[in-house]
Order: structure tokens, then sequence, then C-alpha cells
């Protein structure tokens, strides 16, 4: 099963005067870098940092795709947002937990378009560790940019 | 002048990020990047925090925070519904006064973010109240708030 490019975007805790320059560039996903939700050390048990995982979906004749093979840490999802890079006529992507629907068949159809997720099952919303985030496409040829809003969690 | 503390939210490639350039995963006050702290690469760059609660109790005005701890300004809302109930809504309120609208929550698993933001009250004061306010005691919401630090 191939696996197109995934890129991750925030929510790592960084210290004082890193920001600027090379050290805010770069790094290994671990799971101390990541405020979780429920964590006893937070300002407020609600309180978290949600961080994207960003899928660019691109056509390698599968309509199953993988985005991360086995999750480092658990995670809920919380929002999904689809960007349909090409046209592909009744398109459509589903985010899943293995081989459980997280989400809707979100329209992937119409070049730079975007579509949000309209349902998310909380059943299968929390990916534990070691569980595979992929997404189901119509069609192979459903293209496009799947970015997956997620908070860090306690269980 | 406090030493500036940020919190990040860019892209992270592989490499050059340390263990050392990162604090622990708590959330705590000095951790949070804030909004046009000139300290920051650029005074409109800053890192978002979620607020994430089950608003599914049997309560019509869920308290979410009952003394937030820093000034904040809500930027998005998100609301999960988590169980049919007709008519339901969740409204986020700071105290008595509404920030968005009532996002509609009646549907199991439907996904509906905030029609509205009210800017006059999507400034939130440090020491103020985060409620959720719903349609009834039975609508079954899943709230995540996106904020940045003021």
């Amino acid at each position: 099963m191939a696996t197109p490019n995934v890129s991750y975007s925030g929510g790592g805790l960084i210290r004082h005067g890193s920001v600027p320059g090379a050290e805010f560039i770069g790094g290994v996903l671990t799971p101390n870098k990541y405020a979780r939700i429920s964590d006893p050390g937070q300002i407020d048990p609600t309180m978290t940092i949600p961080f994207d995982i960003v899928f660019d979906s691109t056509d390698d004749g599968t309509t199953t795709q993988t985005i991360i093979a086995s999750v480092p840490f658990t995670f809920k999802v919380v929002d999904v947002a689809v960007q349909a890079t090409a046209n592909s006529g009744g398109g459509t992507v589903m985010l899943m937990n293995g081989t459980n629907a997280i989400t809707d068949a979100i329209i992937c159809a119409v070049d730079t378009t975007v579509t949000r997720a309209g349902t998310i099952d909380k059943t299968y919303a929390v990916v534990a560790t070691g569980a595979a985030l992929k997404i189901v496409k119509n069609a192979a040829a459903d293209v496009g940019l799947v970015t997956v809003k997620v908070i860090p969690a306690v269980v | 002048m406090a030493t500036p503390v940020y919190q990040g939210d860019g892209l992270v490639p592989n490499g050059t990020l340390t263990a050392g350039a990162l604090m622990d995963r708590s959330v705590t006050v000095d951790k949070v990047a804030q909004l046009g702290h000139p300290d920051q690469p650029d005074p409109k760059t800053v890192g978002v925090f979620a607020i994430h609660a089950d608003c599914s109790a049997a309560a019509g005005t869920i308290a979410v925070i009952a003394s937030t701890p820093f000034k904040m300004k809500i930027v998005d809302v998100i609301v999960q519904c988590i169980g049919a109930v007709a008519l339901g809504t969740a409204q986020v309120a700071v105290g008595a006064n509404p920030v968005t609208d009532a996002i509609v929550c009646a549907v199991n698993k439907v996904v509906v973010r905030a029609g509205t933001i009210d800017a006059a009250y999507a400034t939130v004061a440090a020491g103020s109240a985060i409620n959720v306010v719903k349609h009834a005691a039975g609508d079954q919401a899943l709230v995540t708030i996106i904020a940045v630090r003021l």
C-alpha cells in the first residue's frame, strides 16, 4: 500500500526564545511534545494544543491510502478538511481509523474546492497508539490535500 | 521584561528540533504564546490552543472554564453532536454574553462550526467564565474552542 507524503503541523510546546531560526523547523514527534486533553498537568484540564496532520493524496492507483501506519500516541480527531487538487467526478475522501470510518465521505470532486467533514463518529474518533490512520477514496483519481485536526488525548 | 515563552504551531519536518528546545507537555500560563508580543518572530504570529469539553451532561448551561487563566480571543468553535436531540444547539458564551450563534447540535455525528462570532465578546479577559449554553439540558455536544492568547 502506498504511503504518500505526510507532514505534521504544530502542537509542540517550545521553550522561550526558540521560535526564530532553525529550532522552529524540525523535530521528531514524540508523545511528550504534545499537550494532552485531561492531563492533570494542564493549567485547565479542558486545555490542550491541537495539531494538524496534512496528507497529500495522489493517484497511486489505489482507493485506500495510509496516512500513518502506526500512530505514535493517542489522539482525538476533531475536524477534517479536504482540498481537492483535481477534478474527479463523484470524488470523495473518508477518514478511517483502521477499517472503521471516522468521517462521512467528504466530497473531493472539484479542483480547489475545500469541503469539511459533515460527520465525525465519536466511536472511532479516538485513534489509539499503534492504530492506522487511513483514507478511503471513491476512486483512485480522487486527489487532494487532507488536513486532519486532532488533539492529543489522555486515555 | 519577562523572558517570553512561545508555543509552536508551525510545520515540523524531521531534523533539528531537539528535545531540549521543547517544554514538557503541560499547558501552563507561561507556555502559551501571546499575540502581539514584541518578541514573536512577527507580532501577528501566535500558536493556537484548544479548549475541548464534553458538554453532554444534563444541564442547560455547562461551565467549561470557571476562571480563564489569561486573556484570550476565541477564533473558531467546532461542535460535534454525539447524540440525537431534536432542535439541539450549543452556544459558547463568556459569562452571560454569547460569543457564537447557537450552533446546531441535533443529529448524532454531525459536525457544525460556528456561523457567527461576536467581536464584542470574543475577547475573553483573564478570570472570566466560559460557558456552553444549550437549547435543552439533554443536548449532546463535544465542543472544541480554538483560541489565541492575548
